[in-house]
């Protein structure tokens, strides 16, 4: 590295020089090639989140570009003291991803471990698996709010049949909240059958057939041999759709509408941010709950991530 | 009517900037009765969110 640096000193000027190693040569074009990559991270993250952190910082309200004043830490305050709103959309939200990603796990480990061994149409059932992954939120929204509409809905026409009485469903305030997690379920249950299948196919299977031989039965090979196995791969899933959960929207404002129903009954941060910021022009309130918000995710993942890998250490 | 539109001061209700948030808080005591629950304690909770509603609002006015 030094006998390149030095070389033009010795040799002719050093004006512009063409590479004149191999090494230099793709240094250069190392950071050329990386320069669309620097550009578009620069661009599309790190500027949109110094922006919201600036913003965070001001008292904007009514236009982002309209004029406004250093507000210091005011915003902050106002959230976290708000107990009335931001408080409640914070339980919310972590109800809504405790409950969802907890019941999406144990449902997607276990038929995970049914479809761990090939059967007759495994293939067939692995595609209908993936079509509510396929689907639109949006889409999934609409089709969830006809099937549980109180009226015409197919739902409370099944309840009628085996004479239970009908029910609310998403227009009830008690039940919209659970209604939306096990929509999330239905949604996002195959992604984790997948997530965990694929690990599960890479698990040796020597150390379940020797338990086997040793005497262990069904539930102690699974409990004491697989799951400890499956431990990065189930650590993995759970982060990566807490984090979806987390930030759960499009279902909650396609069945709910704005503020999460008229007692804000599924007010989920995110959706309390996109109302402070779109129905009430609140920019400078709503940049600090998104900071708050994006700091309490990355608080979550570090957490998540540390016990397996101290359990592994 | 139109004569009175034109002489009528529209201040029998606080002016303010933020339409819909004054319209969600005034609205909780009116979804609490909706919902079959006690409308008095809810009443006096939105009474309290929109005084500071109020403050907020006035707040953005003069900024």
């Amino acid at each position: 590295m030094s006998a390149t640096r030095t070389a033009p000193a010795l040799g002719r000027p050093a004006a512009r020089a063409k590479p004149r190693s191999f090494e230099q040569a793709n240094r250069r074009l190392k950071w050329t090639m990386l320069t669309p990559a620097l550009a578009f991270v620069g661009l599309m993250i790190i500027f949109p989140l110094f922006f919201t952190l600036n913003l965070s910082l001001t008292d904007a309200f009514g236009a982002v570009n309209a004029g406004n004043d250093h507000a210091g830490l005011r915003n902050f305050g106002d959230a976290l003291t708000d107990t009335r709103r931001f408080w409640p959309a914070v339980g919310r939200t972590a109800l809504f991803t405790v409950g969802a990603v907890l019941v999406e796990t144990v449902l997607g480990l276990a038929l995970a471990m049914l479809m761990r061994k090939p059967f007759r149409g495994s293939r067939w059932v692995r595609t209908v698996l993936i079509v509510p992954l396929l689907t639109t939120p949006v889409a999934v929204g609409i089709l969830w709010l006809l099937i549980l509409d109180p009226t015409n809905g197919i739902a409370n026409h099944l309840l009628s049949s085996v004479g239970l009485p009908p029910q609310e469903f998403l227009g009830s305030v008690s039940q919209s909240l659970p209604l939306l997690m096990l929509i999330d379920v239905w949604q996002w249950t195959p992604m984790m059958t997948l997530l965990l299948l694929a690990g599960l196919s890479t698990l040796p299977e020597e150390p379940e057939e020797a338990a086997h031989v040793d005497g262990a039965g069904v539930w102690q090979r699974f409990r004491y041999v697989v799951l400890p196995m499956l431990v990065p791969t189930l650590a993995t899933a759970v982060v990566l759709r807490s984090i979806d959960a987390l930030k759960t929207f499009d279902i909650l404002y396609a069945t709910k509408g704005p503020g999460g129903g008229s007692d804000f009954e599924v007010e989920t941060l995110n959706v309390y941010a996109y109302g402070l910021t779109f129905d009430y022009q609140e920019y400078g309130l709503a940049s600090a709950v998104l900071v708050l918000f994006t700091l309490a995710i990355v608080g979550v993942v570090v957490l998540l991530r540390r016990r397996p890998g101290r359990k592994s250490a | 009517m139109q004569a009175q539109a034109r002489i009528g001061l529209g201040l029998d209700r606080p002016d303010v900037l933020q339409v819909g948030r004054a319209r969600d808080i005034i609205g909780r005591p009116l979804v609490a009765g909706i919902l079959g629950e006690p409308v008095a304690p809810v009443a006096r909770e939105a009474d309290a969110e929109f005084a500071d509603f109020l403050v907020r609002d006035n707040r953005h006015r003069e900024g």
